[in-house]
């Protein structure tokens, strides 16, 4: 039996080729989507789950208290960990860290920098780090310690095993390796090449001993079936019992489930990159179900043609069940041969697929859970592509069907329109996103920040250039290019460091605000092109200007000051003058509001370097700044960036779902349209009569193709009409999480729709041109 | 074998109701020859239909061996056209995809037959009806008369106790005509009853029993009556 139906499948698909290849195109393409988006969930969702114990590792975290406003962070003070080991038994092990830190490493004549963290000891037990040389219990005990990968190992001693090697760190500092593990894989969020012993920062990093200021990051073990909940209660006021002051609560986090759900909002879990995988998993779904209505619709549409066979199957004595699974089998036949193109497809776009989302999904077939997913594809698209047309096809009644007067019901009709609409609809709205999510991205890079980003270069002020700076800002004034220098401990690409320290006059003593404290030298507000409203900037005619701060026109308004010049404040118990007022600058992402912030003139505390340059000859200004950067730091590479650079690479995820978004929409498109053709070709063929009446009766070509194109027009028109407002709604959502925003502008759906119809009449027009320009003898001929 | 008692068929169109079929009193059976004749419209094929289950009849009683019919359940429907009733249609009604030994098989392919059997019945079938050299065309490769050659043996392979034929030869020349009723004839001759739908005299010749259909309804049921009109 098995065989009869693959003969009839066979030779039916052989018989109507056009819908054959337009149904393989459709769903391969569908499905090969479909299954790169659910490769990419997959990554997502497995991101930080490697470690072995990830269900009891925990991210130690802070709610701070603000005016009402809660601000979460990973931030802590740095000798949280000690005291949480001591004190609460949960806690099988806990390690503060530091942030990335890029460091030189020397050896021999080999200089270069490479990115690595501070951490405890018990780093090594929370994390599944693999140890491949060294003694884990004895790895950063020793101030002078260093463990570094396989990688740095070779690079720098041209042998895996260097552990009792010796390397230099920053020019100065000499540590000795202590062990050597292997680099953590691509979806982690931990990504270093190295740890220092964290006692070693904290040494010079005094203030991070204090139970009011935070900075580095805690993370800890719990001990199996902890308690969560109750656990959270109990050291919620944790620093608070040791800083009167303190405005935190403390709380854990699963470290694993940061990634995903990683945004907080007065408190609470506001969701993260889980919003994108789900959005992207509803993507994929819809890209499958427009490929399945292609199916659908020209299989119920080509049913007059099987009609006759059901008929004749149905007298000789096939059950409606048998009927239902011949054409579900056929569905599939069709499914799991496009499945084979598509697995072809898919391991031909992967590189460019991990190029956009900058990831490294490779297919590894002989993983049952992945084959499980192909196979799973494949048969979730030839039920919902098959069964429709098998429910309805084998419902036809024998003696209608070997009539010939099988006639196409209303109610059939209109389902296959509805399913175009649907079609059109969402692809409509996936249109209407991507030029959206593209508009926002265009916004947050032609917006005005506040400051020149242009022309403005960044990099680290490290090793001489730090001790001797007035030397080396002299001798890049005197290169020709350059216009001015300076220096801040802030990148102006979001939140740095900060203070609720300050008090004002008429301040309600209850209010808490936290304001961006940026540190700087003289000329920074002038170099970075911030715009001065009134007072002035620091400078160095006035002696003492370190106890005086220029503020922004947030931090102004904030403390209800109409002109602020002049104003004392105590800042950290200090009276400190107001001598300077900024215009507000975005110094975050334009997803948040523009902060309250005070520059600070200390220099001691800077670290970033800045560069304004002239816009002409900018190859030879930076050969001849790296000339001179080379002069104080011989050893350093000249790592630079240009400040509109970095500014871009903020939005990078923000480009790469635009990106994604483009092409998903650009395939659920094409496999529309590919479902249109095939449905035109079936109405025009269908009518093939009709329209030879009509032209022996007088009409023109053009009055033809206008006739034929008008049944469809009406589809998209409507397709659109629900597509606005559903994609309106979902993308007022999606823009609001910006504080600025390029809003939602009408022309973006109207030309939307235009476009939309303007394919659907090329698709269309087609056809019907061709239908309209037979012959009419042809046409009458047949009957 | 059949008996149908007051076999209505009609058609509800809003206010108006049209009938096809009324009153039909009706026996058949086994081992006859019957042909209904009529003018067009009088209701002949639905009569067909409705006997070979493929329609309803909107009200009356079917018997079919003893037992009713609107009783029977859709699966044991399609029992029936497996093992006991075979067609044959005016357009012979092959499937384009499959080839004539293909046709001819499907049948058994239902019926759940063995490979090995099922070999062995189609040749046979193939070889009684002389169509051996054609058994690997495609049904648009044959003449008319050759289709329905195939259409007939395809009727009878499942060895079915009843043949409903509608206008077997409607589409036929009159000698591939003869040769597709000589067949019925041979048939009856073993025993398989036969009721044929036709507008021709000629060809109801070869029944043993006219029904005459006018209107809907019976008109006359005269066995010997048809025959001397031929």
């Amino acid at each position: 039996m098995f065989e009869n139906y693959l003969k009839t499948a066979f030779r039916n698909f052989k018989r109507h080729k056009s819908s054959f290849l337009i149904n393989v195109i459709g769903l391969s393409i569908g499905m090969a989507c479909s299954i790169l988006i659910l490769l990419w969930v997959l990554d997502e969702l497995n991101y930080d789950r490697f470690h072995a114990d990830a269900d009891q590792i925990y991210q130690v975290m802070e709610h701070q208290s603000y005016s009402g406003e809660k601000f979460t962070t990973q931030s802590t003070p740095g000798i949280l960990s000690e005291a949480l080991k001591e004190e609460v038994p949960e806690f099988q092990h806990v390690s503060t860290y530091t942030w990335n830190i890029d460091y030189l490493f020397t050896k021999g004549e080999k200089s270069l920098k490479e990115n690595g963290l501070y951490a405890q000891p018990d780093f090594f037990h929370i994390l599944d780090i693999n140890i491949l040389y060294g003694n884990r219990k004895e790895l950063i005990t020793n101030p002078n310690s260093v463990v570094i990968t396989k990688e740095l190992a070779e690079k720098y001693f041209e042998a895996q095993n260097a552990v009792g090697e010796s390397i230099t760190i920053n020019g100065t500092e000499v540590h000795t390796v202590t062990g050597i593990f292997e680099k953590f894989p691509e979806n982690s969020s931990f990504q270093f090449d190295f740890i220092l012993p964290f006692e070693d920062w904290l040494d010079n990093n005094e203030w991070a001993t204090q139970w009011g200021n935070n900075g580095p990051r805690t993370i800890a073990k719990l001990y199996p079936d902890v308690d969560v909940a109750a656990l959270n209660t109990k050291i919620k006021d944790f620093i608070k019992e040791r800083n009167e002051d303190s405005n935190v609560d403390l709380f854990v986090y699963p470290f694993a489930d940061q990634y995903l759900y990683g945004q907080f909002e007065s408190g609470k879990v506001s969701g993260g990159r889980i919003d994108y995988v789900r959005l992207f998993t509803v993507v994929a779904i819809f890209i499958l179900l427009i490929a399945c209505i292609n199916f659908m619709n020209l299989s119920t549409a080509k049913a007059t043609k099987r009609a006759k066979e059901v008929g004749i199957r149905k007298s000789i004595g096939a059950s409606k069940s048998s009927l239902i699974g011949q054409f579900i089998g056929e569905s599939m036949i069709i499914t799991f041969f496009s499945l084979l193109i598509s697995m072809f497809l898919v391991e031909l776009s992967l590189p460019a697929f991990n190029d956009l989302t900058d990831k490294t999904i490779t297919v590894d077939y002989g993983e049952p859970s992945l084959l499980f997913m192909f196979i799973g594809t494949a048969l979730f698209t030839g039920l919902v592509a098959g069964s429709y047309p098998a429910f309805y096809l084998s419902s036809f009644e024998a003696v209608k069907t070997l009539k010939g007067g099988l006639k196409i019901s209303g109610s059939e009709a209109f389902a296959r329109k509805g399913l175009v609409v649907f079609q059109f609809a969402l692809s409509v709205i996936l249109i209407i996103s991507t030029i959206i999510v593209y508009q926002q991205i265009q916004f947050t890079q032609t917006k005005n920040l506040g400051y020149q980003k242009e022309n403005l270069i960044t990099f680290t002020a490290e090793g001489n250039i730090d001790d001797q700076w007035d030397i080396f800002e002299n001798q890049l004034l005197n290169i020709h290019g350059v216009n001015s220098a300076s220096r801040a401990s802030a990148t102006f690409m979001g939140r740095n460091s900060n203070t609720s320290g300050l008090e004002w006059p008429d301040k309600d003593p209850e209010t808490r605000v936290l304001f961006e404290n940026v540190s700087s030298d003289y000329n920074l507000i002038e170099t970075m092109g911030f715009e001065l409203l009134a007072g002035r900037t620091h400078s160095e005619e006035f002696g003492t200007d370190s106890a005086r701060i220029v503020i922004n026109q947030t931090a102004a308004n904030i403390m209800g000051m109409e002109n602020p010049v002049g104003e004392y404040i105590t800042l950290w118990d200090n009276e400190t003058e107001i001598i300077g007022l900024v215009k507000d600058f975005h110094f975050q992402n334009l997803r948040n509001e523009v902060e309250p912030l005070f520059f600070r003139l200390a220099p001691e505390n800077t670290w970033k370097a800045y560069v304004r340059i002239q816009s002409e000859d900018i190859q030879n200004t930076l050969t001849e700044i790296e000339q001179v950067y080379k002069q104080f730091n011989p050893d350093y590479p000249f790592d630079y960036e240009f400040m509109d650079e970095q500014y871009a690479a903020l939005y990078r995820s923000e480009q790469r779902i635009g990106d994604l978004a483009k092409y998903f929409t650009i395939f659920a498109v094409i496999i529309s349209c590919l479902g249109l053709f095939g449905l035109s070709a079936f109405t025009a063929e269908q009518r093939a009569k009709e329209i030879g009446v009509r032209k022996v009766l007088g009409a023109s070509v053009q009055n033809l193709v206008l006739h034929l194109t008008k049944d469809f027009t009406k589809l998209v028109l409507i397709a659109i009409l629900i597509a606005i407002p559903v994609s309106w709604w979902m993308m007022d959502k999606w823009i609001s999480d910006f504080a600025y925003n390029a809003g939602l502008n009408w022309w973006v759906f109207a030309a939307s729709g235009l476009l939309a119809v303007i394919i659907a009449w090329l698709t269309v027009s087609w056809q019907s041109i061709k239908a309209a320009l037979v012959n009419p003898v042809q046409s009458l001929k047949s009957e | 074998m059949i008996q149908l008692r007051n076999i209505d068929k009609y058609i509800d169109k809003r206010f108006q109701r049209t009938f096809i079929l009324k009153g039909i009193d009706l026996n058949i059976e086994e081992g006859e020859f019957v042909t209904i004749m009529g003018p067009s419209g009088a209701g002949k094929s639905t009569l067909l239909n409705i006997l070979g289950f493929l329609d309803d009849a909107s009200e009356g009683e079917y018997k079919f061996l003893g037992e009713p019919v609107h009783n029977l359940s859709e699966k044991k429907k399609s029992e029936y056209h497996k093992s006991h009733i075979g067609f044959v249609f005016q357009a012979y009604h092959l499937l384009d995809e499959l080839t004539v030994y293909e046709n001819i098989e499907m049948p058994l392919l239902y019926r759940k037959v063995k490979s090995k059997q099922r070999k062995a019945m189609v040749a046979d079938i193939l070889d009684r009806f002389n169509i051996v050299a054609k058994k690997d065309l495609f049904p648009p490769q044959l003449s008319g008369g050759q289709q329905q050659v195939v259409g007939v043996a395809r009727a009878i392979i499942g060895n079915p106790k009843l043949i409903l034929a509608d206008e077997p030869t409607g589409n036929l020349h009159s000698e591939q005509s003869e040769q597709i009723m000589d067949m019925f004839k041979k048939l009856n001759d073993d025993g398989v009853t036969i009721i044929q739908v036709t507008h021709s005299e000629k060809m109801a010749a070869y029944g043993n029993r006219i029904i005459n259909l006018r209107d809907g309804a019976l008109v006359q049921e005269d066995p010997y009556e048809g025959e001397t009109a031929g």
